[in-house]
C-alpha cells in the first residue's frame, strides 16, 4: 500500500485517503504532477503488481498507471518537459534535457514534494558541476568492479553469456531461459525501460535479466521476482515518493563517489544514503525449511536475492480504527470461532423399564418447575390478620381472669383416669403400714416449660408435703435444679400457708441439684445416689446424706416413690427405661407437658407397664388439684389456657374453611 | 420495695418486649430474647461449676489431708482428673489426645441407651401391643383393635421398596396392597400423631400466655 505525505504537515497517509487523517487538509490540493495517481483497475494491488506491469511487456499500458516519477522518464526521454519544465529549478532542467546516461532518474516526486530539492539552495556543488554531469560513464569506469565493468562496457554480453548464468541459475530457470532469449524480452520492454536499465548497469544483476517475460508457463511469483533491480527502485519510489530514489552505480561504489558536498561537511550527520541491495540481502533459506515450501516454489533458488511476490489479499476491514484498509490480519478469523459438533457420538440403549422411570422423572421435574412460583417482592404492608389474631387471643386469656363470673365453675369438671391413677398412686404413699420412705421427684425440664410444668409439679409436692412425705428434687438440667428450687420452696410455702406447719429443709425438702451426664447419671445415680451428690444444690455437703430427709437412703429403690416432671419424651424414657433393671417396688408417675405426653402414653397404657400414673399439660393438673383437694395456680390458669386454646381452634377452623373456599374458587 | 416485687416488674418489661414480636421484628424483643440467652448460659456454667465440678473435682481434693480415704475413691478421684486434663487438651484443635474422654464418653453413653432401650422400651411395648383380645370389652376390643392396626399400617407406611415380579414389569402383588391400601392408613395415624404433638405445643404456649397474664395481674392488682 502505498503512502502519500500530506503536503501540509508531512506526515504518511495511505494512499487511498482525500484528507489527511492528521490535519485533515486534502491531500490531492498541491499534489504535483509527479505524485502517484491510485491504481484504477485495482485499488487494492500491491507494489509488486505494479512492478509487474512495465515488464509484462504490454506498450498499451497507459501512463496514467505508471508512477508519476517513471511516466516522468518516459517524458523526459520524449524530449517533451513542457510540463516540469516550469516547476523546475534552472539547473535541474538542464540537467534533464540532457542525456546525461548517469544521471539520475531524478524522479519528480521527489522533487516536487521535498520543497528543498525544489528549491535549489542545498543542490551540492558536484551535483550542480556541469562537468561532473557531462562527464562519460568511462570515467566512472575503474571505480566499478571488474565483474561489473565486463557488463558496463558491453550490456549485451550479460545477456548472451551463457556459461555464468547457468551456472547460477538453478535448473528450472536455465529450461526456462534458452525458450526466452534476451533479445525477445528487451524487444518486450517499453523504450522508456531500455532506456532505464541501459544506463543503470549497477542496479541490474546479470540474473535479473532472465527473460521471465517470453516464459508463459513461469509462475507469477517468478514473475514478480525477475525485475529486481528495476523493481526495487519502483517499489521503493511507489511506496514513498519523497523517498530519494536510488543512485546509481558508482554511488554505491565508495571508491568513485564524487567528493563529499558542503552540507555534508557541515552538518555531523548526513542524510541517510538510500538503502541499496547490498545492504539487504536476503538470507538463504534453510535445507529443511526449503523443503517444507509448496510444490511450486521449492524449486526456487535458495539464495535469497529475490524477494518472494506479495500475497494478493483483498480483503478490507470495515470495523475499528483500520477500517477501510487491505491486506489487515483478520481480527477474529472463522476458524477459531467457537462451533458445535454435528456428529453424533453415540446413542443410548434403555430398557423398557428404565424409559417409564425416566418419564416419571421428567414429570416430576416438570411438575417442580410448575410448582415453583416466580420470586416477587410483595409490597409493604401492616400485618393486619396477625394483630386481629393476637388481639382475639389476649381478649380469650384476659376475659376469665377479669370476669370469671362470665365462664361458671372453672373447668374441668371431669378428672381423667391417668390423672386419677397418679392422684391415687402418691395417696397410697400415706396409707398405713406402708413404710415412710422420701418421694424422689424429677424435674426434667427447662424455665421456658415452668409456666406448663410447675403448675403440675408443685400439686405433687404439696400432696407429698400433706402427706408427711419428704421430697427429694433432682434436677437433669442446669437450669431445672433452680426450678426444682423454686417448686419445693413454693409448695412448702402454700402448705404452710394452709396447715400452718412449717416444713424444715433437709427435713421435709431436698434439692440435690444438677444431676449430670444423661442417661450414664441416672444409671449411677439409681446404683449409688450417696457416690453422685457429695452435696445438694445450695452446697450444704456436711453429713449431706445423715439428715432426716435422705436418712437410709442407698440406691433408687430406697425411695417411695419416682415422680418424673418432664417437658421432653426422652428425659422421661431414660428414667423409665435405665431404672427398669432395679425392680423397685415403689410406684413411678409421669408428669408431663401436653406435647410429650402423647409419646409417653405408651409407658402407661401397657399392661403391667412401668408408670402408674400421669399427668399431662396443665388441664390434667387442674384435675389433679380438683381430685386432691389442693387448688392452686394449675386451676387458677386453666381457665385463661382453655380460653386460648377455644380461640386457636375456632381461628384455625375459621382460617380453614375460608381456605377451602379460596381453593374450591380457583378451581372454578 | 421487695425482691418479688423488682422480680415482677423485671417480668412485666421482659413481657411486653416479648409480645412486641406481634408488630414484627423490633430490637425490643431482640433484646429481650438475647437477655434470656446470655442469662440461661451464664446459670447453667455457675450451676455446672457449683453443683458439679467443686464437689466432684475440687472438694475432694482439699479434703485429702483433713480426712483418710479409700482407695476406691481415690482411684476415682485421680481418673476423673486425668480425664478431665485430656478433654482440656481439646483446645487445641489438632490434639488427639483429647479426643480419649471423648470417645469414653460416648461409648458408655451409646451403651447405657441402647441397652435402656431394649430392655425398657422395645421389648415392653413390643409386648404391649400384642395383649389379648378381650371379647367381652367391646371398648377395649375396639382399643385393642385400633392399636394393632395403627402399629402395623404406621410400620408398613415406611416400607418404600416396591418389588417386581420375576417378569420385571408387573408389581408384587403384596407390594401393590401394601402401597395402595395399607400405607395411606398408616401415614393417617403419623398424620394424627403429629397434630396431637403441635396441639400439645400450643398448648404449652398457651399455658405461657395464661401464666404471664396471671402474673401481669397479680402485679396490678397489688
Amino acid at each position: 500500500m502505498a503512502v502519500v505525505r500530506c503536503p501540509h504537515c508531512q506526515k504518511p497517509n495511505p494512499d487511498f485517503l482525500e484528507l489527511c487523517q492528521y490535519c485533515d487538509q486534502s491531500l490531492r490540493e498541491d499534489a504535483g504532477p509527479a505524485e502517484p495517481p491510485p491504481a484504477a483497475a485495482n485499488p487494492a494491488a500491491s507494489s509488486w503488481d505494479a512492478l509487474e506491469t512495465p515488464t509484462s511487456g504490454d506498450e498499451a499500458q497507459p501512463e496514467g498507471d505508471l508512477p508519476g516519477w517513471v511516466s516522468a522518464l518516459a517524458e523526459d526521454d520524449a524530449a517533451a518537459p513542457s510540463e516540469g519544465a516550469p516547476t523546475l529549478p534552472d539547473w535541474f532542467s538542464s540537467l534533464s534535457t540532457e542525456d546525461a546516461p548517469v544521471a539520475s532518474p531524478a524522479p519528480k516526486a521527489f522533487e516536487a514534494d521535498d520543497p528543498d530539492a525544489t528549491s535549489g539552495q542545498s543542490t551540492p556543488d558536484w551535483f550542480a558541476d556541469p562537468e561532473a554531469a557531462d562527464a562519460p560513464v568511462d570515467e566512472l569506469q575503474p571505480a566499478l568492479p571488474d565483474w561489473l565493468s565486463a557488463l558496463r562496457t558491453d550490456p549485451t554480453t550479460e545477456y548472451d553469456a551463457p556459461e555464468p548464468a547457468a551456472s547460477a541459475l538453478p535448473e528450472w530457470l536455465q529450461e526456462a531461459g534458452p525458450e526466452a532469449p534476451a533479445e525477445a524480452a528487451a524487444e518486450a520492454q517499453p523504450a522508456w525501460l531500455q532506456d532505464l536499465a541501459e544506463p543503470d548497469p549497477a542496479e541490474v544483476a546479470p540474473t535479473e535479466v532472465a527473460p521471465t517475460e517470453a516464459a508463459t508457463p513461469e509462475p507469477a511469483w517468478l514473475a514478480s521476482l525477475a525485475p529486481l533491480g528495476a523493481a526495487a527502485a519502483l517499489s521503493d519510489a511507489d511506496d514513498d515518493p519523497v523517498k530519494p530514489p536510488p543512485q546509481p552505480g558508482p554511488a554505491d561504489d565508495g571508491e568513485a563517489l564524487p567528493p563529499a558536498p558542503a552540507w555534508a561537511l557541515e552538518d555531523e550527520e548526513p542524510p541517510r544514503a538510500p538503502i541499496g541491495e547490498d545492504d539487504l540481502s536476503q538470507a538463504e533459506l534453510p535445507a529443511w525449511l526449503a523443503a517444507m515450501r509448496p510444490t511450486e516454489i521449492q524449486g526456487a533458488p535458495h539464495s535469497g536475492e529475490q524477494p518472494e511476490p506479495a500475497e494478493g489479499d483483498s480483503y478490507e476491514e470495515v470495523v475499528g480504527v483500520l477500517a477501510g484498509m487491505r491486506g489487515v490480519l483478520r481480527a477474529e478469523p472463522s476458524v477459531v470461532l467457537p462451533g458445535k459438533a454435528a456428529n453424533q457420538i453415540h446413542t443410548l440403549t434403555a430398557t423398557e423399564s428404565q424409559n417409564k422411570a425416566a418419564q416419571v422423572l421428567a414429570a416430576l421435574a416438570r411438575a417442580e418447575v410448575g410448582q415453583a412460583a416466580p420470586a416477587t417482592r410483595r409490597p409493604f404492608s401492616l400485618p393486619l390478620l396477625r394483630w386481629l389474631v393476637a388481639a382475639l387471643m389476649l381478649l380469650a386469656a384476659m376475659v376469665p381472669f377479669w370476669a370469671p363470673e362470665l365462664f361458671g365453675e372453672p373447668a374441668p369438671l371431669v378428672v381423667g383416669s391417668e390423672t386419677a391413677l397418679a392422684a391415687q398412686a402418691i395417696e397410697d404413699l400415706g396409707r398405713d403400714g406402708t413404710p415412710r420412705r422420701p418421694v424422689l421427684m424429677v424435674i426434667d425440664y427447662e424455665p421456658g416449660q415452668a409456666a406448663e410444668l410447675s403448675p403440675v409439679a408443685e400439686v405433687f409436692a404439696r400432696h407429698i408435703l400433706r402427706l408427711g412425705l419428704p421430697v427429694v428434687a433432682v434436677g437433669t438440667a442446669p437450669g431445672s435444679a433452680g426450678v426444682a428450687e423454686q417448686v419445693l420452696t413454693r409448695s412448702a410455702q402454700d402448705m404452710s400457708n394452709v396447715s400452718g406447719f412449717d416444713y424444715e429443709p433437709y427435713t421435709h425438702l431436698v434439692n440435690l441439684g444438677y444431676l449430670p451426664g444423661g442417661g450414664v447419671g441416672v444409671v449411677e445415680f439409681a446404683v449409688d445416689p450417696r457416690r453422685v451428690f457429695l452435696s445438694d444444690f445450695s452446697g450444704h455437703g456436711d453429713a449431706l446424706w445423715d439428715q432426716p430427709a435422705l436418712a437410709g437412703v442407698e440406691s433408687l429403690s430406697d425411695f417411695g416413690a419416682l415422680v418424673i416432671v418432664s417437658g421432653s419424651p426422652e428425659g422421661a424414657r431414660a428414667w423409665i427405661e435405665q431404672t427398669a433393671f432395679i425392680n423397685a417396688d415403689h410406684p413411678i408417675v409421669i408428669a408431663a407437658s401436653a406435647g410429650a405426653g402423647p409419646l409417653l402414653r405408651p409407658y402407661l397404657a401397657s399392661q403391667g407397664g412401668p408408670v402408674d400414673g400421669m399427668v399431662t399439660g396443665l388441664r390434667a393438673a387442674a384435675q389433679y388439684e380438683r381430685h386432691a383437694g389442693l387448688v392452686g395456680d394449675a386451676t387458677e390458669r386453666w381457665s385463661a389456657t382453655g380460653g386460648i386454646l377455644l380461640m386457636a381452634a375456632i381461628v384455625i377452623l375459621i382460617g380453614n374453611v375460608l381456605a377451602g373456599l379460596s381453593r374450591l374458587r380457583l378451581r372454578r | 420495695m421487695s425482691t418479688d416485687l423488682i422480680g415482677a416488674a423485671v417480668g412485666l418489661a421482659l413481657t411486653v418486649m416479648i409480645l412486641s414480636y406481634v408488630l414484627g421484628d423490633n430490637p425490643l424483643f431482640r433484646i429481650a430474647m438475647y437477655l434470656f440467652v446470655g442469662v440461661a448460659a451464664g446459670y447453667a456454667v455457675v450451676v455446672a461449676v457449683q453443683n458439679v465440678l467443686i464437689p466432684q473435682l475440687v472438694a475432694p481434693v482439699l479434703a485429702l489431708g483433713s480426712q483418710t480415704a479409700d482407695v476406691g475413691a481415690l482411684t476415682l478421684l485421680g481418673f476423673s482428673w486425668l480425664l478431665a486434663l485430656l478433654f482440656l487438651l481439646k483446645l487445641h484443635p489438632a490434639n488427639q489426645i483429647g479426643r480419649i474422654p471423648l470417645a469414653l464418653l460416648a461409648g458408655v453413653g451409646a451403651a447405657v441407651a441402647i441397652g435402656g432401650a431394649v430392655t425398657g422400651t422395645l421389648l415392653p411395648q413390643t409386648a404391649a401391643t400384642a395383649f389379648p383380645l378381650q371379647l367381652s370389652n367391646l371398648g377395649a376390643l375396639a382399643t385393642s383393635l385400633i392399636v394393632a392396626g395403627g402399629v402395623i399400617a404406621t410400620l408398613l407406611t415406611f416400607h418404600y421398596g416396591v418389588r417386581f415380579s420375576a417378569r420385571g414389569a408387573e408389581v408384587d402383588p403384596v407390594a401393590r396392597v401394601v402401597t395402595t391400601a395399607i400405607a395411606p392408613v398408616g401415614q393417617v395415624f403419623i398424620g394424627l400423631t403429629f397434630g396431637v404433638m403441635v396441639a400439645g405445643l400450643i398448648a404449652g404456649a398457651a399455658a405461657a400466655l395464661a401464666e404471664r397474664l396471671s402474673v401481669v395481674r397479680s402485679l396490678l392488682g397489688q
